[in-house]
């Protein structure tokens, strides 16, 4: 499986995470963990890619309330 | 996780850097940014964020170090410096066009909830098209040096062939080209966009016939198709097996379904409106018959089918097909790979989306998708499990 994949998958298993809250925004985090773990190995035409997907989930992160964060 | 680090302060190479991309961007776009000028450091490994606040954050590691030896006149750069800052570039355009979309109220009645699956689907292909369409032009504008800009492979591959063919199709209906319609996308909020199509389609089509009190059931009616096509696409998006290439093309194969959904259920709802106006001239016209209702939830249930025959579950499956169906999904034996992915992929949808799961706009408190509303008939026996 290579690296760019595995971010594409990970990406729209959080983005259709049902967990709401605290439970949530730790998903988030730690998808954003893991995509950024798989950075090194993407090729280098895929890294952006890979860095916009990050930047797509931490966008959800930054909208959700402060409370939840 | 800190969502900003450090902030860039203007008169800074770093501050006026992004400040350029966002004024070429706005430049192509021929809309304004809703940046507010204040700029912050994006840790970890992000692109870069548009903060809820009006501000921005931008990677120093992954966008504006690469990015630097390309707009830094006198340089000669090696192969990978070039590579490097045009990805750079890419990432900081994508942030700019992404700082121009409103994003509205989604506590509205019909609206958009933001950061829903068909929310996240729209926004990423739309920022995904500019940011692939432009990121050469502006970087031509800003440096003398050749980057590497020519064809870029989407990020969202299934997102961004759906969103392109959808501006194609939905021409016919809404009497708009790709780019109008693309622009009506881009200059509503994000919360309304779905709307915005439907009403265009109506006003386009039906006119003056709709009284205003119909008009929001009439809109349910047609952005069903287009939040069920765009959202399912997440889990296209999602698989593990399928090349970007062929991510590309369930995208593009989806938006023809739901351009077919939406064109005929707009038919119908011309038809209904057209003929009560031909015998009844000047005479209010009653709301879309119950049994239209019931044929729109057939049509949105073949268009299911269809997906089921390829062997993809590429849209939510429809309400009322049994939970035995998926439970038993993983236990059976498959030919190959591809296979059990798709069953695996099958059980996580029904898992995250079936009517009792669903959070979301999409379903209601009754736990019914959004467009299927308690009417005089009773569920067909016969729908639901292929």
């Amino acid at each position: 499986m290579d690296a760019y994949r595995e971010a594409q998958r990970l990406y729209a298993e959080v983005m259709m995470s049902t967990a709401s809250g605290p439970e949530l925004v730790a998903e988030l985090e730690r998808a954003i963990q893991r995509i950024g773990e798989l950075l090194p190995q993407a090729a280098p035409d895929q890294r952006s890619a890979v860095l916009l997907m990050n930047s797509s989930i931490a966008q959800r992160l930054a909208g959700l309330p402060e409370e939840s964060r | 996780m800190n969502e900003r680090g450090p902030e860039i302060l203007p008169g800074t190479w770093e501050h006026d850097w992004v400040s350029s991309v966002v004024a070429k961007a706005e430049e192509y776009a021929g809309r304004p940014s809703r940046w507010n000028g204040k700029l912050y450091e994006q840790p970890g490994p992000v692109a870069g964020v548009c903060l809820p606040d009006g501000s921005m954050t931008i990677s120093r590691e992954h966008v504006l170090d690469p990015a630097r030896p390309a707009y830094t006149p006198g340089r000669t750069l090696t192969s990978d410096e070039r590579h490097a800052a045009a990805s750079a570039t890419t990432m900081a355009v994508f942030n700019a066009r992404l700082s121009m979309s409103e994003v509205g109220d989604d506590s509205m009645p019909g609206a958009t909830p933001i950061e829903s699956l068909e929310d996240i689907a729209l926004e990423n292909a739309r920022c995904d098209q500019f940011s692939r369409e432009y990121s050469g032009r502006i970087a031509e504008s800003m440096t003398d040096q050749s980057l590497d800009l020519g064809f870029q492979a989407p990020t969202f591959p299934a997102y961004s062939a759906a969103t392109d063919r959808l501006l194609y199709t939905l021409g016919g209906a809404t009497g708009m080209s790709h780019s109008q319609l693309g622009d009506l996308i881009d200059s509503t909020a994000r919360t309304q966009r779905f709307n915005a199509i439907a009403d265009r389609a109506l006003d386009h089509q039906v006119g003056e016939l709709i009284p205003e009190s119909h008009r929001a059931q009439l809109r349910e009616d047609l952005t069903g198709p287009l939040r069920r096509g765009l959202g399912g696409l997440t889990m296209t998006e999602m698989s593990e097996l399928t090349h970007p290439g062929s991510k590309h093309k369930w995208g593009w194969d989806s938006a023809e379904w739901t351009e077919v959904e939406f064109t005929t259920n707009l038919g119908d709802i011309k038809e209904h409106y057209e003929s009560w106006n031909a015998e009844h001239p000047g005479v209010e016209p009653p709301e879309l018959p119950d049994s239209l209702r019931e044929r729109f939830l057939d049509r949105e249930e073949e268009i299911q089918q269809v997906w089921a025959s390829k062997g993809w579950p590429a849209q939510q499956p429809v309400a009322g097909r049994e939970k035995e169906y998926y439970e038993r999904l993983p236990e059976q034996v498959y030919p190959n790979a591809r296979e059990q992915e798709i069953a695996k992929l099958q059980q996580f949808l029904w898992s995250h989306t079936a009517p009792s799961q669903r959070q979301d706009s999409a379903v209601d408190t009754g736990g019914r998708p959004d467009n299927v509303r308690q009417i005089g008939s009773a569920r067909k026996p016969d729908r639901g499990v292929e």
